[in-house]
């Protein structure tokens, strides 16, 4: 119980380990920042950074908006991505956005809607201050969530077609399902939740008109167990055999749950990006989105970004595609679905009124 | 939560003042030593977590200085930053007010969170219903906040002396039914536009700036001096002192302990609650939605105890987390580290500060401090 | 809802859903009947949670996970016990710190996990047991029945542990340590000792329950996995008013509002689900003011103990 000697210690260790940093930091102080800003004219270094709500190993949303962003930044050599900032609580959203201007950082991406209300006064700000920074705000519908905005000259958002979205998996539930009974989970209440099960639960139903669909859109994005639960209680009390998830982590529970119910009856059909492999093996296909970040990179570097305009992320541009199939879809299968598919690209599968039909139940 | 140097000083003020002077003295003499302590543990605890912080950061082959730099320049770097991360702090000055009250009391109250929450539901919620806007709107939010974040306390207080169950759960449960209150409030009663949250406050009614920050930290720091107040220097801040310290001698004395612990309840509830009221008008996005609130309660706590239940101390560590919070940023991204970083060190300080304020409490390093600090002063005398 | 067919999955979802709450509650049973307060159960969990998982990945093995994520519980345990003990530092706070260092920590590792190879983000689950004869009851059979043997083991360990408190010394020196522990150093008894020894319990049992979370619930482990299931363990104690068996029935009846809350949730889809959500805490308010009532609970339990002041 000797406190003088746990003391003496801990001063020990404390000054070691502070003569330890002044060394390291001696060593590695390297400042790489020129942040020479040419004025616009012919930049040939860009630099990007992104804002996220969740974490980017977390096997969904924001995994998929990394993903994204790493192709971008493949197909654009001058640019460079700064570490995200992941988790980022509301309280924080603006000042985390403020810290990447301040850096004069070219293009600021925030993962999901809530950013759109969160930065109104930051880009407000930014517009006159730094005015060659440009936020790009994804699953966002400019006309209803910015019109607030007292500038949105350097903004613009990105919307996949949720519809494209919902029909491709809606397709392949409606083509898989043995018992007509299918189910989706979303973490949030949003109205790209809503359009996605209204075409997914259209298409399948097109399908086969018989199909029932069970939905919960407040299963948050973290709690695995709660999406094992659900599942469960879906394929007892109503026989679900297909699930296509909206709810990252919460996914992982429902395949929980469908694998136990066995993995050659039931499916899952993944969002948004493709994980079929040997340890998931209720995945059988996937939809998979891209956030279009290197269509945003391109129109920076071309000096048309901003207006506050959405780019639509769709079949015709990559942003929304199929992923691979696993052998459990039959070869006759996946070719009709390859041929649904196209006609999802063209526009003519589902009408806009089958898919509100679908959407006024909820 | 026994604090001696409040003890002494009641005893010094009841004391016999015309012997004892002598006594006194050395009283005194510790007491100030106390003091010094009191304000150097927390700044070591603070130096540890950002070491231990540099040792981490430093193994992922990133320069800690430059970190730290960032972090400094991003949070208070100038007088825009500087703003935004008092700011920041303001909704945890409330939150650890309302924790350093309750905690005089003896009342473990986690429950900041919650009633935060329901301080800023309850306040939009009579904006958006009476369509108000401007000045009348600010203040039937605050007055909302006040009386619901006081109300949302008075539940676990009452559980607490009618059936005397331990506040520190029957609070954390109050949390999460807040929680689920506010999530109906935004997605069912008030949504904007199928959106989950709740339409934007009318603009009139945003407070305004003072300087780089907005209105409501002007309210946090008078919020904090009257509360240093009302707990210093007022008999019913001596009571719930004493109840605090030792409920069974107040009741001897016949203070009403039952009515003062509601009263710290319902007066520490009415702090976060309207702290929750000032956030939603003060800081974009004014508005409820998901993550309204997160984590404020426990900042709160955390930042009670390691200003050692002083509320103007308070006020200084809430703006220390706020630095954490706007810097962090800066930080991981001019130096590349995860955001998890910042976490660590949060948590680091408060353990830090934790346990270094219990050490120096313990008889023998304080006996060894004593005899420290005497030694010095013999040095001096000799010299 | 047809309840009668809702109603084995709400036994199902129980018994599972009970699992990592009574694990937790188990070992904060020992803390408490220690004397020492600790709402960092939370914390530990993430962490027993992360670990498990992590090395049940990289071994292959589970158990070994298991072991290994039940270590890391009571190294993150330890830091509470040696300020809470040793330095008789303010138990609530400390352990709420660990309650904000503990997912960090978790959140590090598993960035560094996860990020240097994405194949790492799911990881294998333990298969479960159906009991012969037993799991073939109707209604109750599968869910109660048809487990993961670390399941099975923790409902085991209710009698054992219920066993030690009533029957072992060392048992009933814990309890001493919690109710008078300067009367209990005056019998001889290692106040210090127990104390560590309970933290130690605590620590590995806490991130058992974690553990279970990703190793028999859901191959894969993410941020605020846990979902407060910590502090309903808490309170699952105060309503089990201390005891094993009380601990068990309390964290089963969780179970079983949490099922039902699912339940609800699957069938009433267009309904305000967030009341539904709120069941299981509501519930929880209104048990303890029926059964935990004031006189229940170690009496030394939350405050310090100074060997000097003896």
């Amino acid at each position: 119980m000797s406190k003088l000697n746990l003391d003496r210690r801990q001063f020990l260790g404390l000054s070691g380990a502070a003569a330890a940093t002044m060394g390291l930091a001696a060593c590695g102080s390297s400042s790489s920042s020129d942040s020479s800003s040419s004025d616009g004219e012919k930049k040939s270094s860009y630099k990007v950074a992104m804002i996220m709500s969740g974490i980017i190993t977390d096997g969904g949303w924001d995994q998929a908006h990394y993903e994204s962003l790493q192709r971008a930044i493949e197909k654009h050599s001058g640019w460079e991505m700064l570490e995200p900032k992941e988790n980022t609580a509301t309280a924080d959203a603006a000042t985390a956005a403020e810290t990447y201007v301040d850096q004069d950082v070219d293009l600021i991406v925030g993962n999901g809607n809530q950013f759109a209300s969160a930065w109104a006064e930051v880009i407000a700000e930014a517009a006159e201050s730094h005015p060659n920074v440009h936020f790009l705000i994804t699953n966002t519908d400019p006309e209803q969530e910015m019109t607030d905005y007292e500038s949105t000259d350097n903004v613009e958002a990105v919307l996949p077609d949720f519809v494209q979205l919902g029909s491709l998996a809606g397709v392949i539930a409606g083509l898989m399902t043995q018992t007509k009974s299918i189910g989706f989970i979303g973490g949030m209440k949003l109205p790209s939740t809503l359009n996605k099960y209204s075409a997914y639960l259209a298409a399948a139903q097109k399908m086969d008109a018989s199909i029932q669909g069970q939905y919960n859109f407040e299963a948050g994005f973290s709690d695995a167990a709660k999406g094992t639960q659900l599942t469960e209680q879906w394929i007892n009390s109503y026989n679900v055999d297909v699930m296509w998830g909206d709810a990252s982590a919460v996914d992982n529970g429902a395949r929980q749950a469908l694998e136990a119910a066995g993995a050659d009856t039931h499916f899952d059909i993944s969002q948004p990006i493709d994980i079929l492999g040997d340890n998931q093996p209720t995945v059988i296909a996937s939809t998979v989105t891209d956030w279009k970040i290197d269509q945003a990179m391109d129109e920076i570097e071309a000096g048309s970004f901003g207006g506050g305009k959405a780019i639509t992320a769709n079949m015709d541009n990559g942003g929304v595609s199929l992923g691979k199939f696993s052998d459990k879809v039959p070869a006759d299968v996946q070719s009709k679905i390859e041929e649904y598919a196209e006609q999802i690209k063209a526009g003519t599968f589902l009408t806009d009124a089958e898919v509100a039909a679908v959407k006024a139940t909820l | 939560m026994a604090d001696p140097t409040k003890k002494t000083d009641v005893v010094v003020d009841q004391g016999n003042k015309e012997s004892k002077r002598d006594w006194r003295a050395g009283m005194y003499a510790e007491q100030q030593r106390e003091k010094r302590l009191a304000v150097l543990t927390p700044i070591v605890s603070l130096l540890l977590a950002l070491v231990v912080g540099a040792i981490i950061i430093a193994c992922l082959g990133k320069n800690p200085l430059e970190g730290y730099a960032a972090m400094i320049q991003g949070s208070v770097g100038d007088l825009g930053k500087l703003g935004k991360t008092i700011e920041r702090a303001c909704p945890l000055i409330f939150t650890a007010l309302a924790a350093v009250f309750a905690y005089k009391c003896g009342v473990f109250n986690l429950g900041g969170e919650g009633q935060f929450i329901m301080g800023a539901s309850a306040a939009a919620y009579f904006v958006l219903t009476l369509g108000l806007e401007g000045v009348p709107a600010v203040l039937m939010g605050l007055v909302a906040g006040i009386v619901f974040g006081g109300l949302w306390a008075l539940l676990p207080g009452i559980l607490k002396i009618t059936r005397g169950l331990n506040e520190m759960i029957t609070t954390i449960m109050f949390n999460y039914i807040a929680l689920y209150f506010m999530e109906f409030l935004y997605k069912n009663v008030y949504s904007d536009q199928g959106l989950p949250q709740t339409p934007a406050m009318p603009k009139s009614a945003h407070l305004i700036d003072v300087g780089p920050a907005h209105l409501g930290v002007i309210l946090a720091i008078l919020a904090g001096i009257l509360l240093w107040y009302v707990i210093f220097r007022t008999s019913f801040g001596f009571k719930i002192r004493a109840v605090g310290l030792n409920p069974t001698a107040s009741r001897v004395n016949g203070f009403p302990v039952r009515f003062l612990v509601l009263a710290a309840f319902v007066i520490s509830g009415a702090i976060a609650g309207v702290g929750g009221a000032v956030e939603l008008f003060g800081k974009t996005p004014f508005r409820l939605a998901d993550g309204f609130g997160s984590g404020f309660g426990f900042d709160g706590v955390a930042i009670a105890l390691i200003a050692q239940l002083n509320p103007v101390a308070s006020i200084v560590v809430a703006i220390v987390f706020g630095m954490l919070s706007t810097g962090g940023t800066m930080m991981q991204s001019v130096i590349g580290v995860p955001t998890a970083i910042v976490d660590i060190i949060r948590g680091l300080i408060i353990i830090f500060a934790v346990a270094g304020m219990a050490m120096v409490k313990l008889p023998k390093v304080k006996a060894f401090i004593t005899n420290l600090s005497n030694k010095n002063k013999k040095a001096e005398v000799t010299a | 809802m047809d309840f009668m067919v809702a109603l084995p999955t709400i036994v199902k979802a129980m018994a599972m859903g009970a699992v990592p709450i009574l694990l937790a509650a188990l070992g904060e049973v020992f803390s408490e009947r220690a004397g020492l307060v600790n709402i960092g159960l939370e914390g530990i969990m993430a962490v027993g949670a992360f670990v498990a998982f992590a090395v049940g990945k990289v071994t292959g093995n589970l158990w070994l996970g298991l072991l290994a994520g039940m270590a890391a519980g009571v190294a993150v345990n330890m830091i509470y016990a040696f300020c809470a003990i040793t330095l008789c530092s303010d138990q609530t706070v400390t352990s709420m710190a660990v309650n904000i260092l503990a997912p960090a920590i978790a959140l590090f590792g598993y960035n560094l996990f996860v990020g240097s190879n994405p194949d790492n983000a799911t990881g294998a689950q333990m298969a479960s047991i159906a009991i012969p004869v037993l799991s073939d009851i109707p209604i109750i059979g599968n869910g109660l029945f048809d487990q993961t043997l670390l399941a099975y083991l923790a409902f085991l360990l209710v009698p054992c542990v219920s066993f030690f408190f009533k029957r072992f010394r060392a048992g009933l020196s814990f309890r001493s340590v919690g109710e008078n522990p300067q009367a209990a150093e005056t019998l001889g008894i290692n106040v210090v000792r127990v104390k560590y020894l309970a933290c130690v319990v605590c620590g590995a049992l806490t991130a058992a329950g974690g553990a279970f979370l990703t190793i028999c619930y859901t191959p894969i482990y993410t941020d605020g996995i846990v979902a407060g299931r910590g502090f309903i363990a808490l309170a699952t104690v105060i309503f089990g008013r201390w005891s094993a068996v009380g601990v068990m029935l309390a964290s089963l009846l969780f179970g079983f509002f949490d099922g039902l809350n699912v339940a609800l949730q699957a069938s009433f889809q267009s309904a305000p689900v967030m009341f539904f959500k709120m069941i299981p805490y509501v519930f929880t308010i209104i048990a303890l003011m029926f059964f935990g009532s004031k006189h229940g609970g170690p009496k030394a339990c939350g405050k310090p103990y100074f060997r000097e002041s003896r």
